[in-house]
């Protein structure tokens, strides 16, 4: 797990806050929404909004676009990496 | 804040036949930006017409399609058959199995839904249903569980689009946006046949995610929003979002009740009036406010409702929204502010929760938990603490106990989950639960919402055990982790009340946690912990720290190193010892 898949994984327990769920729980490829971590809409809107806190990252492309990088850890990983300076 | 809007609009009661006979080039909806003209509309209409009346099937059909374009010809097109649109909220296997017992086909986002194939070819007969014509049903949570579906007359939402439009008619240059499904009676009304009946474009895509409303807002000078708490309390409070917000001429709210603290915030920092409406599924619009700086707003009754609360404050009205003239209960409690100033409302009678806006009968999620082998008995209660959630205590049966036992609670839980999600919408599944030996009934054998809360209690306050990572850097077997120590830190309590400090032991347990997350391969192949060696405690460490952590790994010799520190001090510090092979 690289150190950025660990911050984003505690982002996401403690932006949600998340109940009995330890990084090491999340896995990195599993679907963050519908049947892997279970996570919902307001979840998406929560996510979206602390992404753009913590890291700058604007989300003012189309949603289709950008909701491909809420799928998982490693998309948003991916997401964060790209847009970080 | 006061509404600007003076001019009123009159809805024709055959406000209907307008819709298919008006201007054929009238812009009808917009597409971000793209315009979508009537008579594009009404080639759709026919196209489905034809599908439906070549299909030789009842009267109840099923509508669920989330683009609003397609939605509105396939809904003008069950009409103009004669036909009723059942809207169920949305389309879970559950909803669909429960709605296909009842209608006969179903058109839209489903599975086996009515589609092209061969049919949209012939003429279909276009006739205007009568006012007093079932034209549509919603679906909701009724209190004792079952999903109730609730039958509309064209006549009912006729009576409510007039009584919109006399309040605050859209004006003929803006666009009607919305972050609100119209598969609900809120969003039906002010997204599709509003717009509709009064000629003014509704944007096709719905605006859930805050990009959405970004880059559509754009698309148009001037727009109406029409919204939810949900998305209102998610607001950005940037300046580019300001700029944006001042396109909104208006913003409506419904679904559930709006904090009077986001009303107010909104309505500063977008310089816009929010207008929120109190209905329900059952009773379509009752009352409607704007919050005020000074007081606490109270409630006015829409046009045409009539209201007043019986000897226990419930409330009752009379209204052409409802399907009969005779008095109907709601089950909120008011309170009347004397003559004239309208009413608060206190609250709920039944056990219907909202979460983040959608209704859900805690009865109906109990009777599906209580149906699953491993559950004895289980209670659900609502609890807002960051957001609206549901929580549940379980009593679990010797089949559950078992599954604990041979699958660990995680996995138990996440199982009865899935259950639920064939049949409630993820925003209501439960997000906390907790299991006991017996549900904690009181000597009068009442399961009292306090006993209930309080399993529920450290949650609330939600105490963190942990620091928040703010950075953290692994380079092969060695880390660099930015921490800050919370305020309301787990560990701070009772040690030492006048002057907090973070005991030794935790800075021991945080080294090896974040170990054991940094190099988690690595770590899996240590030996047994022999024991700590070299531990220093140099400083104290206090609420509201930002320090580093340095970590190293020597898997070869046996040894996790790790240090608390500054750029320039130094904390603690110590050695992790491991058996080696």
């Amino acid at each position: 797990m690289s150190s950025l898949h660990l911050e984003l994984k505690n982002m996401i327990i403690d932006v949600l806050d998340l109940e009995d769920i330890a990084p090491a729980d999340i896995i990195d490829a599993e679907a963050l929404f519908g049947d892997g971590l279970g996570l919902d809409s307001i979840d998406a809107l929560e996510l979206g909004l602390a992404l753009q806190k913590r890291y700058g990252i604007k989300l003012n492309a189309d949603s289709e676009d950008t909701r491909k990088h809420f799928a998982s850890v490693n998309a948003l990983v991916d997401l964060v990496s790209s847009q970080r300076i | 804040m006061t509404d600007n809007f003076a001019t009123t609009l009159k809805i024709a009661d055959d406000w209907l036949a307008g819709v298919i006979h008006g201007e054929q080039d009238r812009i009808v909806a917009v597409d971000r930006g793209q315009v979508l003209r009537r008579e594009q509309l009404l080639t759709r209409v026919r196209y489905w017409c034809a599908c439906i009346q070549q299909h030789d099937s009842g009267s109840l059909w099923g509508l669920y399609n989330p683009d609003a374009f397609e939605f509105s010809a396939q809904l003008l097109a069950l009409w103009l058959s004669g036909k009723t649109a059942c809207l169920p909220g949305d389309n879970l296997p559950e909803t669909r199995a429960a709605l296909l017992e009842r209608v006969s086909a179903v058109l839209g986002d489903w599975e086996g839904a009515v589609t092209d194939s061969a049919n949209g070819q012939g003429v279909p007969s276009l006739s205007l249903p009568a006012a007093d014509a079932l034209v549509v049903e919603v679906y909701t949570s009724g209190s004792t569980g079952a999903p109730k579906a609730i039958g509309k007359k064209l006549r009912q939402l006729t009576a409510e689009l007039q009584a919109h439009a006399q309040h605050w008619p859209y004006q003929p240059d803006e666009v009607v946006l919305s972050t609100v499904s119209h598969q609900h009676i809120y969003g039906l009304l002010f997204r599709i046949l509003r717009p509709l009946a009064e000629g003014v474009p509704f944007e096709r895509r719905l605006c859930h995610y805050l990009e959405d409303l970004y880059i559509t807002s754009q698309c148009y000078g001037q727009s109406t929003l029409i919204s939810s708490p949900s998305h209102l309390e998610r607001l950005p409070q940037t300046p580019e979002w300001q700029m944006l917000g001042r396109r909104w001429q208006r913003v409506f709210s419904s679904a559930a009740p709006l904090s009077r603290q986001t009303s107010l915030r909104n309505q500063t920092f977008f310089g816009m009036p929010i207008v929120e409406i109190y209905g329900s599924s059952e009773t379509g619009g009752i009352a409607w406010r704007i919050q005020r700086p000074e007081q606490e707003a109270c409630w006015t009754p829409l046009a045409g409702v009539t209201l007043r609360s019986d000897q226990n404050q419930l409330l009752e009205l009379r209204s052409p929204h409802l399907p009969d003239t005779g008095w109907y209960t709601q089950p909120d409690r008011i309170e009347w502010q004397g003559e004239g100033s309208g009413f608060l409302l206190l609250g709920r009678t039944d056990r219907i929760a909202k979460i983040e806006g959608k209704r859900l009968s805690l009865t109906a999620m109990e009777q599906a938990l209580n149906s699953l082998g491993e559950v004895e008995k289980a209670h659900a209660l609502v609890l807002s603490g960051r957001r609206d959630e549901v929580a549940v205590v379980l009593q679990l049966s010797r089949w559950g106990q078992q599954q604990r036992q041979a699958l660990g609670q995680h996995e138990l839980l996440r199982g009865l989950k899935a259950a639920l999600a064939r049949q409630f919408e993820a925003v209501v599944l439960p997000r906390r639960w907790r299991i006991v030996e017996v549900l904690p009934w009181n000597s009068q054998g009442k399961l009292t919402q306090q006993a209930l809360q309080a399993l529920f209690a450290h949650t609330a306050t939600a105490r963190p055990a942990l620091p928040l990572t703010i950075q953290c850097d692994v380079t092969g077997n060695e880390a660099c982790l930015q921490l800050q120590i919370p305020d309301e830190l787990l560990y701070f309590d009772g040690h030492f009340d006048q002057a907090p400090i973070l005991p030794g032991v935790v800075q021991v347990h945080w080294a090896q946690y974040f170990a054991k997350e940094c190099f988690a391969e690595q770590f899996g192949t240590l030996g047994a912990f022999v024991g700590l060696e070299r531990v220093k405690f140099q400083q104290l460490l206090r609420p509201s720290m930002a320090l580093e952590l340095l970590l190293q790994l020597e898997p070869d010799k046996g040894y996790l190193t790790f240090q608390y520190r500054t750029a320039t001090v130094p904390f603690s510090s110590g050695r992790f010892r491991y058996v080696v092979e």
